[in-house]
């Protein structure tokens, strides 16, 4: 290569990874493809992609529209976004046909006329903003805030029927109730309200400058980053009503008490008639149906614990890139299961939570516990079975919980669907742990052998294929393949060698002998 | 309640013209802003005005990142569901299209690398006869230099970056935020795909003074 040549390499590979040209630089690199072949080859092929990128779009088959908007349309819903056309009169209906030639002519005019008058008085008279007639204005869009259930454990209904997290989001008007469970509510911008067990709420209003959430029953808890100027949220009940600009304060409403108790910040709170009180961080207030004021107490650390401890689950969706766990109910109810060290929560279970690894542990009602540790993907879900807590003591009232063998296989199966292999291995361990004397727990020593192999443990996975061989079987050819690529992970050698030849010998025809002829080779020796 | 359609905006000019966008702000930016808000608030009419108005575009952006048609399909319709859904997220600060642009590139990408890993595990489980695709494709040295030739013999990585920079004009550091991997990487794999196109070529031409 000559040194304009070397030059010319230099100069398309810096402007090759994005890094900008001189204009005379520029003009090099283009001036030497001009005379040479093989750089205006090269140049071309580049034209040619970016003529791709910029080509117009080509129309897409409807279908793809079609199933995009059904995805996002789960279920039909209608929600009104303009209320500036709320009792409009409707459209007039069409004039009667006139003489088309008339109509021109008279319009015609009426626009001649009415630019020279406008051509005039704005030369008359100094110029000044112009507003255009309330009649005419834009319609003020009255915009909602987003509201989503984010966490569901146990038993809870949204508007009477269960709703999955994740799902779509709630409608102003929706109940959310939790039985004996617990749930939790996201509303954009920034609030997260979660309920305690035996609470009833309603979506009062979502409207984005007043959100408001009735409480009915039970106890809620909101966190709220602080509201722009001009935009409110507060908590209700019946009668009194707790509106907060940044803070966290729980209402519970019990029969006819209300009682408001502040975490941070401040909250207003008033009566139907009027009556206001601001309570402060530490702080609450109980207020009666009947007659009497409203008297504010300081709050003790231990109802400040319970209450916090009601929204401690807000970290799990914390962050931008979230996922959803999905946690299934254990046959006999007796199961709760919290998440990173959390609260214990009932099944079944589903939130968001951000991806990335989680643990999860389960804990029997006699005490016992299992624990895992689950991935979860951004955007995607990730089921998990209940386990199998066992080993219990005597006189422990723990059931056994036992999914079948073939359940927690079609498990395994779809996390492998999914390219989730430490996930399945977790199933297939807890295969083997619950049913060590079936035909599954033997059969899928193979499989966890290579999964652990993709894994990069070659140790371990030495370990399963060994113990498969211990007793033979079906799958003997596979799993003395997956022994000897482990030993050669493993950098063993002579043992490699003595794997390939016990293959070779038992299957000469086998799927990886010519491969293990060839590796056979390279190995040498006698 | 108002009634969105497609052509509530008219479409903007594609490639270098959106980047000078994304540093302005439009005329007509709020009324995207509105039309996305009318799309959060699960309006309908917004949704399918933004889904047609944006459908050929992100189809047009997958189909350059997939390696076939089917998975470009599947990754346009997941990019669709996916602004549809992020449209509360959308801001004032850039076009439409462009942000368009970014949710597509991210969701075909994970599109594609779930593809490659499902992939991956049957062709560990599967005899190569037996796959769906067929074995690797047998290719001759001498066969013609095409830009899809090239593209195909690009390992996924270095096809990713070469798109994004080449063909739809992102640059070092937006690659970099949309791929995770760092700036660094990005431009070794731009030289890297260059050094690769460049090798083909002096193969095709019969040069072998090859050095890169």
């Amino acid at each position: 290569m000559t040194s304009r040549d070397h030059r010319w390499d230099e100069l398309q590979t810096r402007w090759a990874q994005g890094e900008r040209l001189s204009a005379e630089e520029e003009q090099e690199r283009l001036a030497y493809a001009e005379q040479d072949a093989l750089a205006g080859k090269e140049l071309e092929l580049f034209a040619e992609l970016r003529a791709r990128g910029a080509a117009p779009a080509e129309p897409v088959a409807p279908a793809l529209i079609g199933r995009a908007l059904e995805a996002i349309n789960g279920s039909p819903r209608l929600r009104l976004v303009t209320t500036a056309s709320e009792g409009a009169p409707e459209a007039p209906a069409p004039p009667a046909r006139r003489s088309r030639v008339a109509l021109v002519a008279v319009s015609g005019l009426v626009l001649a006329a009415a630019s020279v008058f406008v051509l005039l008085v704005g030369r008359v008279l100094p110029s000044r903003p112009v507003v255009p007639p309330a009649e005419v204005r834009a319609p003020i869009t009255r915009s909602f805030a987003r509201a989503q259930l984010v966490l569901s454990a146990g038993h809870v209904e949204v508007s009477g029927r269960r709703l999955g997290v994740g799902q779509n989001p709630l409608d102003e008007g929706e109940t959310v109730a939790t039985d004996d469970g617990r749930a939790c509510l996201r509303i954009d911008p920034g609030i997260d309200v979660c309920l305690a067990a035996h609470t009833t709420i309603q979506l009062e209003s979502l409207a984005a400058v007043s959100i408001r959430l009735r409480v009915d029953r039970g106890t809620a808890l909101a966190t709220l980053s602080r509201r722009a100027p001009g935009r409110s949220f507060s908590l209700r009940t019946a009668d009194v009503s707790a509106l907060a600009h940044g803070t966290t304060y729980a209402v519970r409403r019990e029969g006819d008490v209300t009682d408001v108790s502040v975490v941070e910040g401040t909250v207003e709170v008033t009566r139907d008639p009027g009556e206001r009180e601001l309570v402060d961080a530490h702080s609450r207030v109980v207020v009666r149906s009947t007659l009497g004021t409203l008297v504010k107490t300081a709050m003790g650390r231990g109802e400040e614990a319970r209450l916090l401890a009601l929204g401690a689950a807000r970290r799990l969706w914390s962050g931008a890139a979230l996922g959803v766990l999905d946690l299934a109910a254990s046959p006999s109810g007796s199961l709760q299961a919290t998440i990173d060290d959390g609260e214990p929560l009932p099944l079944p279970l589903q939130a968001f939570a951000s991806a990335g690894n989680h643990r999860i542990r389960w804990r029997a009602a006699g005490g016992t516990e299992s624990v895992v540790w689950t991935e979860i993907a951004a955007g995607e879900t990730q089921h998990l079975a209940p386990p199998i807590v066992g080993g219990t003591s005597a006189g422990t009232a723990a059931p056994p919980e036992k999914p079948s063998a073939t359940s927690l296989l079609e498990l395994a199966r779809r996390e492998l669907a999914q390219s989730r292999p430490r996930q399945a291995l977790v199933l297939y361990e807890q295969l083997r742990a619950a049913y060590p004397a079936s035909a599954e727990a033997r059969t899928v020593l193979v499989t966890m052998g290579k999964l652990e192999l993709d894994l990069g443990r070659s140790q371990r996975a030495l370990g399963r294929f060994e113990a498969y061989l211990r007793d033979g079987g079906a799958l003997v050819p596979e799993a003395l393949a997956g022994k000897a690529r482990a030993l050669r992970a493993l950098g063993r050698g002579p043992e490699e060698r003595r794997a390939i030849e016990q293959y070779l010998a038992a299957h000469p025809g086998g799927f990886d002998a010519p491969l293990f002829a060839k590796r056979l080779k390279e190995l040498g020796g006698p | 309640m108002k009634n969105y359609t497609s052509s509530d905006r008219p479409a903007l000019a594609e490639g270098i013209g959106d980047r000078v966008e994304s540093l302005v702000t439009l005329p007509d930016a709020q009324a995207d802003v509105e039309l996305m808000a009318a799309v959060a608030a699960n309006d309908p009419s917004a949704q399918r005005a933004v889904a047609q108005r944006l459908a050929p575009r992100v189809r047009k952006v997958a189909g350059l990142l997939c390696r076939s048609a089917a998975d470009a399909d599947d990754a346009a319709q997941a990019a669709l569901i996916e602004i549809l859904r992020s449209a509360g997220s959308f801001r004032v600060a850039t076009s439409l299209e462009r942000w368009a642009d970014r949710v597509t590139v991210r969701t075909t990408m994970r599109t594609a690398h779930r593809e490659r890993s499902r992939r991956g595990l049957l062709e560990r489980w599967v005899p190569a006869d037996l796959l769906p695709w067929g074995g690797p494709p047998v290719r001759s040295p001498l066969e013609e230099v095409s830009l899809d030739s090239l593209l195909s013999r690009l390992s996924y990585e270095r096809f990713q970056v070469f798109v994004l920079h080449h063909a739809l004009d992102f640059t070092v550091d937006e690659i970099a935020g949309l791929t995770g991997a760092p700036p660094g990487t990005v431009k070794d794999r731009l030289v890297m795909a260059r050094k690769q196109l460049r090798k083909m070529l002096r193969a095709r031409g019969g040069t072998t003074d090859d050095k890169s």
